[in-house]
């Protein structure tokens, strides 16, 4: 490890805007290097920060003391897999999504297992989980839990990880491999001595909560850098759809908007994804347009609020079919042809995919920045699953405690897994107010049964939901990892208030 | 304005990330499924659109490539045209810019000619920006390139070039080719109903035996002058230069860098 230095300035803040300090920083090119590292901060008492890519919004990767240690070096392929017609990438976890994706793509196809390679693309298999920010590292997306807006269909990142080398706080390397290390009733006990204790019920702050049959790698995605870090991944590749149609609705409402977007839940025919924005969102990507370089290429939006649709499939009569059905039930519930747009070529989708991402990043700036003209320190939002909560429901809480928080902001969410985001755009003055909101949406989605997320994943600004719903238990389930002694300080209660 | 009759060119391009260098070969290797419309020619669809919009007409659309290149059509379809033609023989094959402008030129005159034709500036791939020019040359009708603005109203047709610097007002006259540049217009993203609709239109395929000149010498790699004799990056040599200098004298050794790297490139 070496100092850090002012050099080190990037590695102190994500895209939290959180900002931290380090004492150390390491960039280690290998596990061997890393569990090296992690062993010489353990003995010396030191904290540690992982970072990936840091495109967190949850300031899980800023230091607050400690050691930085970055994979950013850790961003090798190291090879394709094949076995009982399932196929699985293997790579360094310090490697960018979208680099683990051309490699899939590129077609040159110069890899090491060639043939594998020409099967794969032959059987189209691919990454098919789809979370917007493709600079993210594969090891950051693991441990943020992270999604995309196909994850009903596809599954989270976690469920498409086969495997994890994964390096324990003290420095020691366990390797995980998919049905191989299981919770049982009284918790799992892995062969190197380790053994995690099982809990009752549910926890509603992780996406972890060790409950028998859960598989440990299940346990360790979404854990944010506090039980050790993912040296290795491996990939399971599914079939990708042939086929992708985007379409995006536009209503003169949100109230409209959402209408449509809970028939079309119901409808679901062949559905990937969908998500909605409120008149504050649509009016934000339009303005946008003058901004961002991924929406310039957009003519102006036709009205004002938004539902995207995504179907995918093989069969490109049944998807037609499918099309018309939706475009019949927009036209019954008085859509006009016109508040359509549509397309199928991977350009076209690329575009419509932008919109989330483009959102997210315009929240980010405004939440910084613009949006009420007043500096703000770092991000707020809400990020909610709303359980047995319907969407009509949980769409209507979240619009009505913005509205009534008179705080500016926006509200967007995919409709078919109930997760709405609510992004904040406070003045100073309304950070307290901010929090609070946070605090009473959260309150309701762990009482319809969901889980509170906060931006994909739990972090130190989610600190003030932790003190209001952690579950000791679950303290529990972290002890065996760092005997007791936080391994990382961007565990969210230690971090500084 | 009476009403117009429009051809608009569109080339099936490689999408980002569709297309890489054979290192040894030196050749472009394509992914079918990474294709897309060259954006450019989508800008000058775009302008079709508009123009047929405050005159009416009717606007065909004509691509040269293989038979997947008939996607691009099918989005031309999308945004307004009635009529699509691929150019498929594997006579045209290995087309530079002259053997291509010559064989869309052969395509418009089977449609029947038009008023306007419109083309993308340039193309992502080719990016030779000369197709426009020696097709209209082909065709011996005047052209108007690098437009970034098109004036439509009710008895007229500008289209603003630009010209390094400068803008020029060209009003039109037809028949007449005009080469589109990005600035001319965003655009539209057809409906569901549209695109649903392109996707059932039939695009006509021409191969040579099609064309009223079928001289074979005329088309694809034989007839084109280009020989593209290596591809390769050129190599960048950047050598960085840290300024740290605690005295904030900083920003006048970064001053005396630059007016030296500045000479340095006159020279
Ligand atoms: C514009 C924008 C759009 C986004 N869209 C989405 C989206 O659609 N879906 C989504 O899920 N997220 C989204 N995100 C959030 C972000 O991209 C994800 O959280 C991502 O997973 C973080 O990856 P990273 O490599 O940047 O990790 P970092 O930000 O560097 O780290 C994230 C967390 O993971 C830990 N970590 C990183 N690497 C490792 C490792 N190898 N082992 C163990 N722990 C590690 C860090 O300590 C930290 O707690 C978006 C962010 C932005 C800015």
């Amino acid at each position: 490890m070496k100092l850090c230095t002012d050099m080190n300035e990037s590695w102190l803040s994500d895209e939290s805007r959180l900002k931290g300090r380090a004492d150390w920083v390491a960039t280690p090119s290998s596990p061997l290097e890393m569990a090296k590292e992690i062993k010489e901060a353990h003995e010396r008492g030191l904290s540690v920060s992982i970072q990936g890519a840091r495109t967190g919004l949850a300031g899980g990767s800023v230091p607050f003391g400690g050691l930085a240690l970055s994979t950013g070096r850790m961003n090798a392929i190291l090879g394709l897999e094949a076995g009982n017609a399932s196929f699985f990438l293997k790579a360094q976890s310090g490697i960018p999504l979208k680099d683990a994706k051309q490699f899939l793509m590129r077609p040159c196809g110069l890899g090491k297992n060639l043939q594998v390679l020409e099967a794969v693309r032959e059987n189209h298999m691919g990454f098919a989980p789809n979370p917007s920010e493709k600079t993210a590292t594969l090891g950051g997306l693991f441990a943020s839990g992270a999604r995309g807006l196909n994850s009903i269909s596809c599954g989270s990142m976690s469920d498409n990880v086969s495997g994890v080398t994964w390096i324990l706080p003290d420095g020691r390397q366990i390797s995980a491999v998919r049905g191989e290390h299981v919770f049982g009733a009284d918790g799992l006990k892995l062969p190197n001595g380790l053994s995690i204790p099982r809990v009752n019920g549910k926890d509603p702050l992780f996406s972890q909560f060790p409950a028998p049959g859960m598989d440990l790698i299940d346990f360790l995605a979404g854990s944010e850098g506090r039980l050790g870090v993912a040296a290795e991944i491996t990939l399971r590749l599914q079939k990708i759809p042939d086929i992708t149609w985007s379409a995006a609705y536009f209503f003169p409402s949100s109230d409209e908007a959402l209408a449509f977007a809970a028939e079309l839940r119901r409808w679901r025919g062949m559905l990937h994804a969908c998500e909605i924005m409120d008149e504050a969102a649509v009016r934000i990507l339009d303005e946008g347009r003058l901004r961002l370089p991924s929406l310039a290429a957009l003519p102006p939006f036709p009205n004002a609020a938004a539902v995207y649709a995504e179907i995918a499939g093989d069969d490109s009569d049944a998807l037609e079919e499918a099309l018309f059905e939706q475009l019949e039930l927009f036209s019954r519930m008085g859509g006009r042809e016109e508040d359509t747009w549509a397309g199928s070529a991977p350009n076209e989708i690329e575009k419509f995919q932008s919109l989330h991402h483009s959102l997210m990043e315009l929240g980010n700036t405004l939440s910084v920045s613009g949006g009420t003209g007043e500096a703000q320190v770092c991000r707020i939002s809400s990020d909610n699953f709303y359980g047995s909560a319907s969407v009509e429901k949980a769409w209507k809480i979240c619009r009505l405690n913005l509205k009534e928080s008179g705080i500016k902001g926006f509200v967007h969410g995919s409709v078919l897994d109930g997760r709405f985001s609510v992004c904040l755009l406070p003045t100073l003055n309304q950070l307290s107010g901010a929090e609070e909101f946070r605090i009473i949406l959260a309150r309701f989605a762990l009482e319809s049964g969901g889980a509170a997320c906060s931006d994909y994943g739990v972090g130190k600004v989610n600190r003030k939901l932790a003190k209001n719903f952690l579950r000791p238990e679950m303290e529990e389930c972290f002890k065996p990892f760092d005997k007791g002694r936080r391994m990382s300080n961007s565990f969210f209660l230690e971090a500084p208030e | 304005m009476k009403p117009i009759k429009i051809v608009a060119c569109v080339k099936q391009v490689p999408s980002e990330g569709g297309a890489s260098m054979d290192p040894e070969k030196g050749l472009l290797i394509r992914a079918a499924s990474l294709s897309a419309a060259n954006p450019l020619d989508v800008c000058a669809l775009e302008v079709a659109a508009r123009i047929l919009d405050a005159f009416g007409g009717e606007l065909a659309a004509l691509s040269m490539g293989p038979s997947s290149a008939s996607s691009v059509l099918t989005q031309a379809f999308a945004m307004g045209a009635v009529r699509a033609v691929l150019l498929c023989d594997p006579a045209f094959a290995g087309s530079d810019v002259y053997a291509t402008s010559f064989t869309l030129a052969q395509g418009i005159k089977k449609l029947g000619g038009a008023d306007l034709i419109l083309c993308g500036q340039q193309t992502t791939d080719g990016d030779t920006a000369q197709t426009p020019f020696a097709l209209a040359a082909h065709l011996g009708i005047p052209s108007v390139g690098w437009v970034k603005r098109v004036e439509i109203s009710t008895d007229s047709l500008i289209f603003v070039q630009e010209l390094s610097g400068a803008s020029a007002a060209v009003f039109a006259k037809f028949p007449m080719v005009a080469a589109i540049g990005r600035e001319a217009a965003i655009p539209r993203m057809p409906s569901l109903k549209a695109q649903l609709e392109a996707k059932r239109k039939t695009i006509e395929t021409w191969g040579l035996e099609d064309l009223n000149c079928r001289d074979k010498s005329l088309y694809g790699l034989v007839a084109s002058p280009t020989r593209v004799k290596r591809v390769y990056a050129p190599s960048m040599e950047k050598k960085a230069e840290i300024v740290r200098d605690p005295a904030g004298a900083c920003a006048e050794i970064i001053a005396g860098l630059i007016v030296k790297s500045r000479d340095a490139r006159r020279e």
